[in-house]
C-alpha cells in the first residue's frame, strides 16, 4: 500500500515535472518567436519610412532642378528677347504728336512690367539664389513683388540672429512659405498677412504666417478624397518630414490661419 | 512485450512490466493520434512530412499490436532495432522536409543514406545481434536532438511572420525533441544499471507513457493547428 501511495506520487510529481519543463520550454519559444518577430516588424516599418523618404526626397529634388531649368531658360530666352524687344520700341522714332505714341508708351510701360515680373519669377524659382542671399532676404525678396500688386498688406519681421541652414532646408522651407502665401492668395480672401522669422538662441527656426481670411476645416481637407484638394498642404507636410521641421496649422472656418514652422539648424 | 514508440529494453524482462502497467493507454494514445492525424488530409496546402505523418504513426499503431499479439517471439530486440531505425530515419527526413538551410538539408540527406549503412555494420559486427544496439540507438537519438536544435535556431533567424501557434512544423518538432531528450536519458540509466528494482522498472514505465502522452499531444497540436474555427454570431 504504501509502495503503491509511493509510486503514485512519484508519477504526480514526474509528470507534474515534464510538464512544467514542457510548457516553459514552448511559452520561451513564443516569447523569442514574438520579440524576433516585432524586431522584424519594426525594421520593416523603418526600411518602408526610409525608403519613402528617399522617394520624396528624390521627387522634391527633380522639382527643384526642373525649377531651376526653367528660371534659366525664362531668363536666357524670353528674358533677353524681352529686353531686345524693349529695346527695339525705345529706339522707334515716334515722338509724342505721332497717333501711335500712346499705345507705343503703354506698350513700354507693360513690356517693362513683364520683364520685372519675369525677374522676380525667374529669382524666385532659381534655388541656388535663396541659398545663396539667405532665406529672411529671399522670403522679403518675394513679398515685395506681392506687395507691388497691393492685394495684401503684409507685415513682415524679423527676430534673433540669423543662421545659415547647411543643406537643402533653406530651400525645402522657402517652397512651404511660397506654398503657404499661394494658399492665401487663392483662397483666404485675406487682407492683412503677418509673417514672422524668429530665430532663437538655441538654433531654432521658427516662421509663422497668420492672415484673417476665411479660414478653413483642416480636418475635411486632410480627409478629403479629391485628387487636387490637400496636394498643397500634402506637398507641404512632405517636405517638413523631410528635413525634421514641426508643421502646426491652426484654422477654423471664419477665423483666419496660422500656419508655423520650427526647424531645428541640426 | 510492449513498445514506447517502437523502443524497449535490451536486457531485462522490464517489458512485462509494461505490458501489465499501461499497453492499453499507450495503444489508445497512439490509435487516437493517428486518426487525428488523418485530419491532415483535408486541409490544404499539404507538405510532405505531414502527408506521410500519419503513415508513420499507423506503423507504430501496427507493431504495437504485433508485439502484443506475439508476446514471445525469438528475438525481440531484432525487430525494436529495425523499428527505431525506420524511425530514426522518418525524423531526419521529416527535418530535412522542415530545415530550409540548404547545407544542413544536404548533410542530413547524405545521413538517411550513411546511417543505416553504419547500423547494419553495428548489428552484423559490432554489437550482439540478439540485443538492443544501443550505439545506433544513442548516435540517432543525438543527431536527432541536434537537429531540432537547430531548427529552433532556423526558426528565430528567418523573417517568418506566421503566428508560431499556427506553424505545425514547430508543435512536430517540439514533440519529436521532448521525446528523444526525455528517452535518451533514461534508456541510458537502463543501461547503465545491472539490477534495477521492479518499482523503478514500474516508474520508469510511466515516465515513458507520460513521455508517450506528451509528444502525441504536440503531435496532435501540429495536425490541428492550421484549422481555423470560425465564429458565427447569430
Amino acid at each position: 500500500m504504501q509502495n503503491q501511495n509511493q509510486e503514485i506520487y512519484f508519477v504526480i510529481f514526474f509528470g507534474t515535472l515534464l510538464g512544467f519543463l514542457l510548457v516553459g520550454f514552448i511559452l520561451g519559444m513564443f516569447f523569442f518567436y514574438q520579440r524576433k518577430r516585432q524586431k522584424q516588424e519594426r525594421e520593416l516599418i523603418r526600411l518602408k519610412e526610409e525608403y519613402e523618404q528617399e522617394v520624396l526626397r528624390s521627387q522634391l529634388e527633380i522639382q527643384e532642378s526642373t525649377m531651376k531649368t526653367i528660371a534659366q531658360e525664362l531668363h536666357d530666352n524670353i528674358g533677353q528677347s524681352l529686353s531686345v524687344i524693349k529695346l527695339w520700341m525705345s529706339m522707334a522714332p515716334i515722338d509724342k504728336n505721332h497717333e501711335a505714341f500712346e499705345g507705343v508708351q503703354n506698350s513700354k510701360e507693360m513690356l517693362q512690367k513683364v520683364i520685372r515680373e519675369m525677374a522676380d519669377l525667374t529669382k524666385s524659382l532659381h534655388t541656388d539664389r535663396i541659398a545663396d542671399i539667405g532665406l529672411s532676404e529671399a522670403i522679403n525678396f518675394d513679398l515685395a513683388s506681392i506687395r507691388r500688386a497691393g492685394i495684401l498688406k503684409i507685415r513682415f519681421e524679423t527676430k534673433g540672429d540669423e543662421f545659415l541652414f547647411t543643406d537643402q532646408k533653406s530651400i525645402f522651407i522657402f517652397r512651404m512659405y511660397q506654398e503657404m502665401m499661394n494658399n492665401i492668395i487663392k483662397h483666404s480672401q485675406a487682407t492683412q498677412v503677418n509673417i514672422h522669422i524668429l530665430y532663437t538662441v538655441n538654433n531654432i527656426f521658427v516662421l509663422t504666417i497668420e492672415d484673417n481670411g476665411v479660414g478653413f476645416d483642416l480636418t475635411k481637407k486632410k480627409e478629403s478624397s479629391s485628387g487636387s484638394s490637400g496636394l498643397g498642404l500634402k506637398s507641404m507636410q512632405n517636405r517638413a518630414k523631410l528635413i525634421g521641421a514641426d508643421l502646426t496649422i491652426k484654422s477654423e472656418p471664419g477665423s483666419g490661419t496660422i500656419v508655423s514652422v520650427q526647424v531645428p539648424l541640426n | 512485450m510492449e513498445a514506447s514508440f517502437g523502443r524497449f529494453f535490451y536486457a531485462f524482462e522490464v517489458y512485462r512490466y509494461l505490458t501489465i502497467m499501461g499497453h492499453t493507454v499507450e495503444d489508445l494514445i497512439i490509435l487516437t493520434t493517428f486518426l487525428i492525424s488523418l485530419s491532415v488530409y483535408f486541409q490544404r496546402p499539404l507538405p510532405l512530412y505531414l502527408k506521410i505523418f500519419p503513415v508513420y504513426l499507423g506503423q507504430i499503431y501496427l507493431t504495437s499490436l504485433y508485439y502484443e499479439a506475439f508476446p514471445n517471439r525469438k528475438n525481440p530486440a531484432m525487430i525494436a532495432n529495425v523499428v527505431d531505425g525506420i524511425e530514426f530515419l522518418f525524423f531526419y527526413f521529416v527535418l530535412w522536409n522542415i530545415i530550409q538551410n540548404r547545407k544542413v538539408k544536404r548533410f542530413i540527406g547524405y545521413m538517411l543514406f550513411i546511417l543505416p549503412v553504419l547500423a547494419f555494420f553495428n548489428l552484423a559486427y559490432t554489437q550482439s545481434n540478439t540485443g538492443y544496439n544501443t550505439i545506433n540507438f544513442s548516435v540517432g537519438c543525438l543527431l536527432t536532438v541536434i537537429l531540432c536544435i537547430y531548427f529552433y535556431f532556423e526558426l528565430l533567424q528567418v523573417t517568418e511572420t506566421r503566428s508560431l501557434a499556427r506553424l505545425p512544423a514547430f508543435w512536430i518538432v517540439t514533440g519529436i525533441f521532448f521525446n528523444n531528450v526525455c528517452t535518451f536519458p533514461i534508456y541510458a540509466f537502463i543501461a547503465y544499471m545491472k539490477n534495477i528494482p521492479p518499482i523503478i522498472i514500474r516508474n520508469i514505465s510511466m515516465i515513458f507513457l507520460m513521455v508517450t502522452l506528451f509528444s502525441a499531444i504536440l503531435y496532435s497540436i501540429g495536425f490541428l493547428c492550421r484549422i481555423r474555427i470560425r465564429k458565427f454570431i447569430l
